[in-house]
């Protein structure tokens, strides 16, 4: 389904400010998995999220979704099989434009049609029995501008359009997090929701262990460009919250290992 | 609330003046238990000025009794108020009034009274006075595997040891397992070889001996016939490994003696196998950073307040020769030592004479170990973390013979 290899990504390389944001980075995740990506600030969840919908170009490596090779596509074009959602709740949305504007926008994506194309009454009701999947009275305020809405509001319909049209893949970076914790869980719920009801392959950068922990099938840790943990199957299933954190904590001790305790471990060892 | 303490002989007398209700019980609870693991086991509760006791202070009350009678200590409250007083008796738990002090109970306060004071007890145990020692598997970082230097070995009461291992698994290949581990009277504690699983333990059970298949394995038999107790007293607030290990090789007179530590954690150095040496096809040296694909390292004082099981082996070391099996020590002199060490949950014990087989028993129903390391010294100027220290806790220690000096010493 996704595959990485053997990903780079160098920002300003050779200057002082010099950062590698992805070192080596390899996934390949399987259809219908909901994966998490959590990890320290800074770590590259972000880019390697970026480098999948073709923000930039990798320095070195190879992504295939599917059968197709989709390193050197431009960004608009792997939109047509990548759907998104950020983190500002004001981001993926026109705020002028009504809700089903927006929605039948959503749902034009990737083809070559008039942007005004009129919505008819057979479009309307299919957005109308959509909204209503998500338990928040939108339904009745189709035709509202979609910025007279909450942050939490417009974050669930970002997320509805996002996955309109099954995208291939659907990208979370941290899309819960500008929103308070009530209205956070509840668009957790409804992502999890939409990705098990449309069978959606996703990945989820969150920093919530328990989104983690609760929402997905497969955990990946990063830590300083790298996937330092992931966790599937069996292992995540016996996974708690706890642990999580002791492997953070682990990982950011191996920090802390360097030539000199290379040398008290070569001296000391036995 | 708050409290006044001081101590008088073996009691701790604790003045409590306010409501023991459910806003205090917590702190009151916590309050106790840092005294139980200050060693104090005796304590009195002066509670003419509590004023108050709810039920929720009755549960701290219980709890607090609890800790201490698993230590074998006593707890008793003198001249309580009357409205304590009357709801004890009321809720079945007069048995913890007293109407005044102990006749043992010194006048004095004892804190400040013996300076000199020893922060060591020593005790003579039943046993013989030493035990052999075998080395049945001898490899070493990062020599290639062959499975023909396994050596299969089935723990029984008597046996301690620590090494390199798996568990014995019909249906699996050994070679993939190949972790640290420690036997102390038979229970083996076993860490598998991936960073962030925990500690597997197996116990002696009737007919069950626990197996392991050793890379590497220390391995003596008999009985541990010493106890060093140790605790702090004045300026003296925690105890070095080596100074421990240097004590019992002093004590017993011998080269080589053997020790089981049971304590409470200061704060340990140490670093794990997380890759097994069973995969190794050739012998290595392995640079750093490759390094820390096989072994991890603490990076700091780690497991303060919990409580250690450790199993270690020193020696004063053979003719200045070197030992592929015991490291020399970088902060002691003439000392070599090899020990490892798992971490359980903070567990009191009595003080005293206790015998190592009733505090196996009690930790092994309580909850699993939290980790094994193998403990190292880290002597780097300024950032070094130093060796391994311990606040309080019991020592058992024996000398060892072993006719296998040539394997020991290169
Ligand atoms: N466009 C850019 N130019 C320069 N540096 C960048 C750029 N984007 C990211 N970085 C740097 O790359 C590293 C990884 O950033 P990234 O945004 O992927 O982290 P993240 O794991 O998403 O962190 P956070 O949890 O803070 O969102 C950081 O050090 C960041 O400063
Ligand atoms: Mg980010």
């Amino acid at each position: 389904m996704l595959n990485v290899n053997n990903l780079y990504k160098t920002f300003a390389p050779g200057t002082v400010n010099e950062v590698k944001a992805l070192i080596d980075v390899s996934l390949h995740i399987e259809e219908g998995c909901f994966t998490a990506v959590i990890g320290t600030n800074g770590s590259g969840k972000s880019t390697l999220l970026n480098a999948i919908a073709g923000s930039f170009k990798p320095d070195h490596g190879r992504i295939n979704l599917f059968e197709h090779n989709i390193t050197n596509w431009p960004e608009y074009k792997r939109a047509s099989l990548i759907g998104r959602v950020f983190q500002n709740p004001f981001a993926g949305t026109a705020a002028g434009m009504t809700i089903s504007e927006n929605i039948a926008l959503a749902m034009r994506r990737g083809k070559r049609r008039p942007l005004t194309a009129a919505i008819t009454s057979r479009i309307r009701d299919e957005i109308a029995e959509r909204v209503k999947t998500l338990k928040m009275g939108l339904e009745d305020r189709l035709d509202n501008p979609i910025g007279t809405l909450s942050g939490g509001q417009r974050q669930a319909l970002t997320l509805l359009m996002a996955s309109w049209l099954r995208p291939q893949l659907l990208l979370l970076d941290e899309h819960t997090a500008a929103l308070d914790p009530k209205t956070a869980a509840k668009v957790s719920e409804i992502t999890k929701e939409i990705i098990t009801r449309e069978k959606l392959t996703a990945m989820m950068v969150t920093h919530s262990m328990q989104q983690a922990v609760d929402l997905s099938d497969r955990i990946i840790m990063m830590h300083r460009g790298r996937i330092v943990e992931d966790l599937r199957d069996e292992m995540k299933a016996r996974v708690r919250i706890s642990d999580l954190m002791q492997t953070f904590e682990r990982v950011q001790k191996l920090d802390l290992f360097d030539q000199s305790v290379a040398e008290i471990l070569e001296q000391q060892f036995v | 609330m708050q409290f006044r303490q001081q101590e008088k002989g073996k009691y701790l007398l604790v003045h409590a003046s306010g409501r023991l209700d459910a806003s205090w019980a917590d702190h009151f609870s916590s309050t106790f238990k840092e005294y139980i693991r200050q060693g104090q086991h005796h304590i009195l509760l002066e509670a003419s000025e509590v004023s108050y006791l709810s039920s929720a202070g009755i549960r701290a009350l219980v709890q607090v009794v609890k800790s201490i009678m698993a230590v074998q200590g006593s707890f008793q409250i003198i001249r309580a108020s009357s409205f304590v007083h009357q709801t004890l008796q009321m809720t079945g738990f007069e048995s913890w009034l007293k109407a005044d002090f102990p006749d043992d109970l010194p006048a004095e306060d004892t804190e400040a009274q013996i300076p000199d004071e020893s922060p060591f007890e020593l005790y003579q145990l039943n046993g013989s006075t030493a035990m052999q020692l075998s080395v049945p598997a001898t490899w070493v970082p990062w020599k290639a595997f062959n499975s023909n230097n396994l050596s299969s070995i089935r723990f029984g009461h008597q046996d301690f040891a620590l090494g390199i291992g798996a568990p014995h698994q019909s249906d699996q290949d050994a070679s993939m397992h190949m972790g640290e581990f420690l036997v102390v009277g038979g229970n083996v504690i076993y860490q598998p070889p991936r960073e962030g699983d925990k500690p597997d333990f197996l116990l002696p059970e009737k007919a069950y001996l626990p197996e392991m298949h050793c890379l590497q394995a220390l391995h003596c038999t008999g009985d541990m016939p010493h106890l060093l107790r140790f605790s702090p007293k004045g300026n003296k607030t925690y105890f070095g490994l080596g100074e421990l290990a240097e004590k019992v090789l002093t004590e017993t007179g011998s080269a080589l003696a053997a020790f089981v530590i049971f304590a409470e954690i200061d704060g340990l150095v140490g670093s794990s196998i997380i890759q097994s040496p069973g995969l190794l096809k050739e012998d290595r040296i392995i640079p750093f950073p490759d390094i820390k694909e096989w072994l991890s390292f603490c990076g700091e004082r780690v497991f303060p307040r919990q409580q250690a099981l450790i199993f270690g082996m020193a020696s004063k070391g053979l003719d200045g020769k070197k030992s592929p099996l015991l490291a020399g020590s970088t902060m002691h002199k003439n000392l070599f030592l090899h020990a490892h060490a798992a971490v359980f949950p903070y567990l009191p014990i009595e003080s005293g004479v206790i015998k190592l087989k009733s505090v196996t028993e009690k930790l092994f129903k309580g909850p699993p170990p939290m980790a094994l390391l193998h403990l190292l010294e880290d002597s780097r100027p300024s950032t070094g973390l130093g060796e391994s220290t311990l606040i309080r806790g019991a020592c058992w220690y024996t000398a060892i013979n072993t006719n296998q000096e040539d394997t020991i010493w290169a």
